[in-house]
């Protein structure tokens, strides 16, 4: 700005010169002209003398003593001011030689008026020289000052360039101050706010050297430290949450299952108790006529028995089976859980399996460490593990699938996982494999229980289970089971006891042993002393309880075979109760049929005693295979 | 009791370097002066009654006269000139001698800011000069019609010639005197310049062309010096001639008049020195006591003009923009200064209230015969 405005005055302080310039030219020329004229006046004054010429005279003195005057008042140096003097004087001079010459024509003096005139003419060309020497001073003088002006400007120039430098220098240093101390600290805040907001806690502020953005950065570092730990906090507290939502959210799956279970198995469970006594008749029937007149000599009995009556004890099996399911569905959640080696487990059901995998062609792989310990009822574990084998069996049967694989780990802590995968067609419809009565298998296959109560048993031990299809085909079950420590030596790992006893050969009965029969139901009571009557025992029977204890406050009896469920006061259990009372050597001889297993009370004998339960319908060769056991043992202590 | 003039001068003297010597090592106050010898006494009077009365605040107010510089010569003037405005310790220039002299210093000191007093300078262009040029009498203009109503007093028309000396003074003084004649129809019967460098030669030839013209008066706008060349030729041939001049031949020559020369001539000035105000007859006492010689118009313009300086700077200091506002400010926003010769204020112009006084010169010397507070 200064330098413009400089520029502008120099500029206007030349232009002003330069007219300057033009108008002192002018005016000397202006004087000049004057003064010539005031000598050719003079010269035509003496030559022809008249007023005219000496008013034309003043009047050109007039314009020269003007003109003149004006330099007076013109800024200038001390030696065109005194060339000015100088002309003035001359001029003054000039204009007195010629007043006297004028005097002198005016009185007829001509010779002494032509020498005034002659002085003029010299005083006039020496006017002129001077004249010129005044213009050449002041042109001299502006140039000198133009010069000056110049190498001001040069000066001016050169100092604004410096200047310009030295401002350039310190405004680079000032913008590398301003982002060394300013800038970059406020990059880092914004970029460590910016990591901040974008959820990355551990965003940190380099140390500052500044007083206050250190403080900003000590407070933001702060600030950030407690975030984190307030973060960490809170995940720690997400993650107990979304475990236990995950918990509440299976426990409310579970919960809904059970409700639904439970709905269905109190009818089922009525509905199976009351099926069972009809069934077991029909069973137990059909089993005597079938080994009654099996080896018949007519052969047109032994093929009525063969078309009939086989098929009969078949589909009567069949139907036992499905309500044995039943009421297994039926059962309430009460479950027994014991430290179980999982390997055995799966090593009992895979003994019972083996033979039929191979006979089918298909490979059973299993991959699972013998120190893996679950929280588990042993037989529930067996029985789940039996099922998805005979699953993945049936399903491999159709032709596709070669193995199925077993494999157990202690993927996570605190839990074991279990898992079923075979190269099989998979599930048709995963998400109902759950579902009671749902079943792919051909009609009169499957009971559509199986994998609901595999869901229940494993449920009811507080795991999970789940299945899926394979991307590359296949059925997928896993199923997580609470982990457990693994027992002391000394203490004893509940092992597998198989669900299904091989029957045993029937023992030869002793003739003098009595076993005592007691059933509400007339035909069930003939059943079992037709059955018995092959062990060559006698047989008492009783239609309750009360009949039973009065039978047994008569006679001797060696075996008792009651019914649970009866009508009276006294049942089967009442019975047993009193029998421990008034003839404890019997108690532990008793053996219990029901065709409910929700009568396994807490507690009971039969939860202490399982191998002591038959089950209704019952097949003959069971049925005597375990009062046949019982009379062994007798003789055995006998 | 007569006090010895040089016992007199020793006690200003001594006066001078008590003050000085009070002062220690304070630079003097100085005013520089370019006058004929009558106004350089009236300045050093001026200084020593300051430095008597403490100085300036204590500063010891001394003059710087440049020699030779009471030339009436624009060219010497300029080079007095050149050199006052240089020097820092002058606070202001009493000056110069004439009318020329004083506008070709007049746009030095303008132009370095250096306040001139002019004491006696009226050329009417010297009103125009610039703010730092003052003067103590009015412009030629009031001069002009001054004389003009002299010589057309009483309804007269006389024939006029008019001799004028062809400078700064002389030359619009004849044009505005010939203006007024003119309006008065007053026949100009002669107009004839001279130089005043130069001693006016044929003198018998001028005189003859006076008679020639019939004039009856004759005006003489110029020094006293070429007036007592022409006069005894004119005598000779026009005996009855009135001369009425103006303030230029108002010098010591005039009042002396030893040769007669100038017996009857009249002439106006700008101050009667004789006259009763106070301050002039003490200051008219004072030269007389201190010089020995009689107080002029210069020495008491002159006189006026330091003291005027001394004033301004016990005032308001010795800047000179302080001086030249305290000079302007006279007469408008401070009271008029008491001076010796009047009481001074300044237009816009910086000059003073026209006031004139006409002289006749006698044998024994000059005479006041008539005062005018203006034109």
């Amino acid at each position: 700005m200064g330098f413009v405005l400089l520029f502008g005055t120099l500029r206007r302080e030349f232009e002003r010169d330069m007219r300057s310039s033009v108008v002192e030219q002018r005016a000397a020329d202006e004087i000049m002209v004057s003064v010539y004229g005031q000598l050719l006046a003079s010269y035509q004054q003496l030559q022809n003398p008249s007023d005219r010429n000496r008013e034309r005279f003043d009047s050109l003195g007039q314009i020269a003593y003007t003109h003149l005057r004006q330099y007076l008042f013109q800024p200038m140096a001390i030696e065109p001011r005194l060339q000015v003097e100088t002309i003035k004087e001359l001029h003054e001079t000039l204009e007195v030689d010629a007043h006297r010459a004028f005097d002198l024509v005016r009185r007829g003096e001509a010779d002494a008026a032509r020498v005034h005139i002659s002085d003029m003419e010299s005083r006039a060309a020496r006017l002129e020289r001077e004249m010129g020497r005044f213009v050449a001073l002041r042109e001299r003088e502006r140039a000198q000052r133009h010069d000056d002006q110049v190498s001001s400007l040069q000066r001016w120039v050169a100092g604004l360039a410096l200047l310009v430098v030295a401002l350039a220098v310190y405004a680079l240093w000032s913008v590398h101050v301003v982002k060394d101390r300013v800038v970059r600290p406020l990059v880092q805040l914004s970029d460590a706010s910016v990591q901040l907001g974008t959820g990355d806690l551990s965003a940190r502020i380099p140390p500052q050297r500044h007083e206050e953005l250190a403080t900003v950065a000590r407070s933001f570092n702060e600030m950030a430290v407690r975030m984190q730990a307030a973060r960490a906090e809170v995940e720690a507290h997400n993650r107990e949450l979304g475990g236990a939502l995950h918990d509440l959210r299976e426990a409310q799956q579970n919960l809904v299952q059970q409700e639904k279970m439970g709905a269905i198995g109190v009818m089922l469970a009525g509905l199976a108790h009351e099926l069972n006594n009809p069934l077991a008749g029909v069973l137990g029937s059909a089993e005597i006529i079938e080994h009654e007149l099996g080896a018949h000599a007519d052969p047109a009995v032994r093929l009525t028995v063969k078309e009939v009556v086989q098929p009969l004890v078949a589909e009567a099996r069949r139907a036992a089976d499905l309500v044995r399911n039943l009421l297994q569905f039926s059962r309430k959640a009460n479950p027994d859980l014991h430290v179980v080696n999982l390997k055995a487990a799966i090593d009992v059901a895979a003994g019972l399996r083996a033979f039929a995998f191979a006979q089918a062609g298909k490979a059973l792989a299993i991959g699972v460490p013998d120190d893996l310990y679950v929280e588990a009822e042993a037989q529930r574990l067996e029985h789940v593990t039996l099922n998805i084998m005979s699953n993945a069996l049936d399903a491999m049967r159709g032709g596709t699938g070669t193995t199925l694989f077993v494999r157990a780990g202690a993927v996570e802590p605190g839990w074991v996982t279990l898992s079923f995968v075979d190269d099989g067609p998979g599930f048709g419809n995963p998400e109902r494999v759950f579902d009671p009565f749902y079943t792919t298998k051909a009609a009169g296959a499957g009971t559509g229980l199986g994998l609901t109560l595999v869901h229940r048993f494993v449920t009811e031990a507080g795991g999970t289970i789940h299945v899926t299809n394979a991307a590359l085909g296949g059925a997928s079950v896993t199923i997580r089971l609470r982990a457990a420590a693994a027992p002391s030596p000394a203490a004893a790992v509940t092992t597998a006891v198989p669900l299904r006893t091989t029957p045993r050969p029937v023992p030869v009965a002793r003739p003098e042993r009595t076993v005592l029969v007691v059933d509400d139901e007339l035909a069930l009571r003939n059943i079992q002393r037709r059955f018995l009557a092959k062990l060559g025992v006698r047989v008492h029977v009783a239609a309750d309880g009360a009949e039973a204890k009065a039978i047994l406050l008569r006679e001797h009896c060696d075996v008792v075979v009651t019914d649970i469920r009866m009508p009276g006061e006294m049942d089967g259990i009442a019975l047993y109760h009193w029998i421990e009372q008034a003839q404890p050597d019997l108690a532990e001889r008793c053996l219990f049929v029901s065709g409910d297993l929700a009568d396994w009370d807490e507690g009971s004998v039969l939860r202490t005693h399982p191998e002591r339960f038959i089950s209704k319908p019952f097949n003959r060769a069971d049925y005597l295979a375990r009062v046949g056991a019982v009379l062994d043992r007798q003789a055995a202590a006998d | 009791m007569t006090v010895p003039m040089r016992f007199r001068r020793a006690a200003v003297t001594v006066g001078t370097a008590l003050v000085a010597s009070a002062c220690g090592d304070r630079p003097p106050v100085r005013i520089g002066v370019v006058a004929i010898d009558e106004g350089v006494a009236g300045a050093r009077l001026a200084v020593a009654e300051i430095n008597t009365a403490h100085g300036i605040h204590g500063r010891a107010l001394s003059l710087r006269v440049m020699p030779g510089a009471g030339s009436i010569l624009a060219r010497i003037a300029l080079v007095a000139a050149d050199s006052l405005s240089a020097d820092p310790t002058i606070i202001g220039v009493v000056g110069h001698s004439n009318s020329s002299a004083s506008l070709s210093g007049s746009q030095i000191y303008n132009a370095r800011h250096v306040v001139q007093i002019a004491p006696t300078s009226s050329a009417p262009v010297l009103s125009a000069a610039g703010p730092y040029t003052f003067r103590l009498v009015a412009s030629d203009i009031h001069q002009a019609r001054f004389l003009a109503r002299e010589i057309t007093a009483g309804g007269a028309r006389p024939p006029t010639a008019v001799f004028f000396v062809n400078d700064e003074y002389g030359r619009p003084f004849f044009q505005e005197l010939r203006a007024r004649l003119t309006e008065a129809r007053v026949p100009l019967v002669l107009e004839s310049p001279y130089s005043q460098d130069s001693p006016l030669t044929e003198v018998d030839v001028v005189a003859r062309a006076v008679a020639d013209s019939r004039a009856e008066t004759v005006v003489w706008l110029g020094r006293s010096a070429q007036l007592r060349q022409l006069l005894p030729a004119l005598r000779r041939v026009a005996p009855r001639i009135q001369v009425l001049a103006s303030d230029g031949v108002d010098d010591q020559a005039t009042e002396r008049n030893a040769d007669g020369v100038l017996t009857g001539v009249r002439f106006a000035c700008f101050l009667d020195m004789q006259g009763s105000r106070p301050a002039l007859v003490a200051l008219r006492d004072r030269i007389r006591a201190t010089t020995g010689t009689t107080a002029t118009v210069e020495t008491a313009l002159a006189y006026d003009a330091v003291m005027l300086l001394a004033t301004a700077a016990r005032e308001v200091g010795t800047r000179r923009e302080s001086i030249r506002e305290y000079l302007a400010s006279l007469g408008t926003t401070r009271p008029p200064f008491p001076g010796a010769s009047a009481d001074i204020a300044f237009d816009e112009n910086g000059d003073p209230r026209p006031s004139y006084c006409l002289a006749e010169v006698g044998a024994q010397g000059v005479r006041v015969i008539r005062s005018s507070a203006g034109p």
